[in-house]
């Protein structure tokens, strides 16, 4: 038993955090004039090719082999620079192509040929992989090849030119933002839960880059309250916001530590996984958004402007929440996970 | 990262579960006095004699000498297998034993650590003044050295279970003109065969004398007994505190999971107060119950990730500050919870009663002893965060 990443993990983390740092920072975005919008160009195919997205896939379908857990970190990573959504889209659109045997499609994309976006059931008609219809938000959809649904039955990769996309403005505003009314002509891949249970899969990934975000903030929260003064003194002498410094710290905690455990006990096929990573994902969508309000706080009027990084933290936190479906019906998972109740507790994988 | 046990742990675990499962006895334990106490020492002795006390203390002083995660499945099967509380045992196998183990010298540790893991000895804390709560190291019962012996003079107070216990590690001032961290000595006082002690006990608002005012006049106790070196009891304190925090609540953090799983349980089978179907359909409660499930895991993460740190590096890292903060704020939420799901019942209070109001008001204790939660703040955001100091 052990909950810390090994040697050989870190050395991943690593170089997967400087390639971030250098090519795709935090402040690439001051950068776009206000309709920029982040769309993958020349990353694309330099992920594809240090190949983030086939790193969990069997080496039979073209991927690295890598342990789910391996995936997460990455996204931790990922999540911790606000960056580009199509990242977790490739992973996840590549893997819903190479399972359905699709393996052109799924090359293009471990390839980085193509990209993916990432669409969630909405409104009052929720989309459903089972009945193919229904309506969807889609982000990230410009100049994105494909999409892919995914939900409690399965995993859809559906093709964006048959679909009738209707734009919406995004609450992060690099981010492209469409409705539309899913169409059975547009499924181009599909796989279903009992094949591969892509939901929790995608929750863990989310979860994950949600747990990067609110370490991101805290680090950032930490930081400015070194450097900015006020009564003539460093803001973070301050026990007012000292203690909400160590609240966003205790968050990150929870939210990192209960997300390695449910990963693991998924990718260990224990009993209580389905409620693990229910938990996992409530935690990790509260400690994200509460930590992306703290950090502003602490930043004070400066977070609340357009062209400081506070916003992007913030804001993306409350994207990645939807996309893991929404916290509501995680914890109305935690309450239906049958036998959660004795493996809540004491019970231990593997024991 | 991995989840799995080896084959020596699977079997380890076997053998505690078997071990508990034929020796945890029936009998419920008094709630509080001389009964509670031993109780506390009896059922101590049998989990010594069974081979089972101090299992990641090393073979010299009685204990097992395996790992910590030998330790953390002992808790884990324990919990499961609804053992007693602790008690009154609580700070001498958990605080003062690692703490002799790493500070006292050998006479000291060969006199009080096998006593301790068999249940002979209790212990209580000297540290608390009424004038140093937070500001501990403002603590001002003093001591003066005649001869071999230190002798004592002045209060300590929220002294748990001091009538009932052997021996006090205690602080107090021995260089009055010293910077306030650097005249303080840790010393431990023999409770039963010391005179001048006066110990008056205080009532909680729970009910029960837990915890006591002792006053000194003119104790005297030998030199010998001093932990570490004069003056230096508060280096002797804080090099074992990452100890305390990181690991001595394990049981009880493993227990929350069984008094949430009691919460929704009887959320099953009563109305919510004022309202007509069971408190698990009702979505506030639901999601409430849902969000302690939530946070009952991620604090037994917390702890395994704990354990990993300590497997991996020797000590515990400094999440211990985040951990005890965490395990303060969630008790309360839990036993909040418990009260907001009663009725009128919520009025009982008694040891007895629904198992709910009396472990409520006496869950505010958890961001108060041992450090209050401004302090483990405080300590995390200076040491750990590197925030400039207020004071």
């Amino acid at each position: 038993m052990d909950l810390l990443p090994s040697p050989t993990q870190i050395d991943t983390i690593d170089a997967i955090a400087s390639y971030l740092r250098e090519k795709l920072p935090v402040a690439r975005y001051q950068a776009f004039s206000y309709d920029t919008l982040d769309t993958p160009g020349g990353a694309l195919k330099e992920v594809a090719a240090l190949g983030w997205f086939g790193f969990a896939l069997d080496e039979a379908l073209g991927g690295s082999g890598g342990a789910l857990t391996d995936e997460m970190l990455m996204m931790r990573e990922v999540g911790r620079h606000v960056a580009p959504l199509w990242i977790p889209g490739g992973v996840l659109g590549a893997r819903i192509a190479a399972l359905a045997g699709k393996q052109e499609l799924a090359a293009a994309l471990l390839e980085g040929r193509a990209s993916v976006a990432i669409a969630t059931a909405s409104g009052e008609r929720p989309a459903s992989t089972t009945t193919r219809s229904g309506r969807i938000h889609v982000i990230g959809a410009e100049r994105a090849q494909y999409a892919v649904l995914v939900d409690v039955e399965g995993a859809l990769l559906l093709d964006l030119s048959r679909l009738r996309l209707q734009p919406a403005p995004c609450i992060e505003r690099q981010l492209s933002l469409h409705h539309a009314e899913l169409a059975d002509g547009s499924v181009v891949a599909a796989v279903p839960v009992a094949k591969d249970n892509l939901f929790v899969r995608q929750t863990i990934l989310m979860a994950a880059m949600q747990a990067g975000n609110c370490e991101a903030t805290r680090d950032m929260a930490v930081e400015y309250a070194k450097v900015r003064e006020q009564f003539g003194r460093p803001i973070g002498s301050f026990q007012a916001i000292s203690h909400m410094c160590v609240d966003m710290a205790l968050r990150c905690e929870q939210a990192w530590t209960q997300l390695s455990y449910a990963c693991l006990a998924f990718e260990e096929g224990a009993p209580d996984a389905a409620f693990q990573v229910a938990a996992a994902a409530v935690l990790a969508n509260r400690s994200a958004i509460d930590n992306a309000r703290a950090n502003l706080q602490v930043h004070g009027g400066i977070g609340m402007t357009q062209a400081h990084s506070v916003n992007y933290f913030l804001k993306r936190s409350h994207v990645v929440e939807t996309l893991t479906g929404g916290s509501f019906m995680h914890l109305d998972a935690i309450m239906d996970t049958a036998g959660a109740a004795q493996n809540a507790g004491p019970v231990v994988v593997g024991a | 990262m991995d989840l799995t046990f080896t084959t020596e742990e699977k079997n380890f675990r076997d053998q505690v579960a078997t071990w508990l499962r034929e020796n945890v006895t029936k009998e419920e334990r008094p709630p509080e006095g001389i009964e509670a106490a031993d109780f506390d020492r009896a059922w101590q002795k049998k989990q010594f004699d069974g081979g089972w006390a101090g299992i990641a203390w090393p073979k010299e002083y009685g204990g097992r000498g395996l790992s910590p995660l030998q330790q953390l499945i002992w808790h884990e099967e324990y919990v499961k297998a609804r053992a007693p509380y602790i008690g009154m045992c609580f700070l001498a196998v958990n605080q003062v034993g690692p703490k002799l183990m790493l500070e006292a010298n050998a006479e000291q540790r060969a006199f009080h650590l096998p006593s301790i893991l068999r249940g002979e000895s209790l212990w209580c804390q000297g540290y608390s003044e009424p004038g140093a709560g937070s500001d501990l190291a403002g603590l001002r019962t003093k001591a003066v050295v005649e001869g071999d012996e230190l002798v004592i003079n002045g209060q300590k107070v929220w002294t748990s279970y001091a009538q009932y216990c052997d021996y006090q590690e205690m602080l107090v001032r021995t260089d009055p003109s010293a910077p306030k961290h650097k005249g303080i000595t840790f010393v431990i006082v023999d409770l039963k065969n010391t005179k001048g002690i006066d110990i008056r006990p205080l009532e909680l608002m729970s009910g029960g004398k837990h915890f006591s005012e002792v006053f000194y006049d003119d104790v005297r106790v030998p030199l010998a007994n001093v932990v570490g070196s004069l003056n230096d009891g508060w280096k002797v304190t804080v090099a074992s505190l990452a100890f305390e925090r990181g690991t001595a609540f394990m049981a009880e953090q493993i227990d929350m999971a069984n008094k949430v799983e009691g919460l929704i349980q009887y959320a099953k089978e009563h109305p919510a107060p004022g309202g007509r179907k069971n408190a698990i359909e009702d979505d506030e409660f639901r999601r409430r119950l849902a969000i302690l499930r939530a946070e009952v895991a991620a604090m037994r993460a917390m702890s395994l990730a704990s354990v990993s740190r300590i497997q991996r590096e020797g000590k515990p890292g400094p999440e211990g500050s985040l951990t005890r903060l965490f395990f303060g704020q969630l008790t309360q939420s839990i036993w909040r919870t418990g009260m907001d799901l009663l009725g009128p019942e919520r009025l009982e209070l008694s040891p007895m009663a629904q198992g709910i109001t009396h472990p409520y008001l006496r869950t505010f204790c958890n961001t108060i002893s041992g450090g209050s939660a401004q302090i483990q703040r405080e300590v995390y955001a200076t040491r750990v965060l590197g925030m400039p100091k207020t004071r």
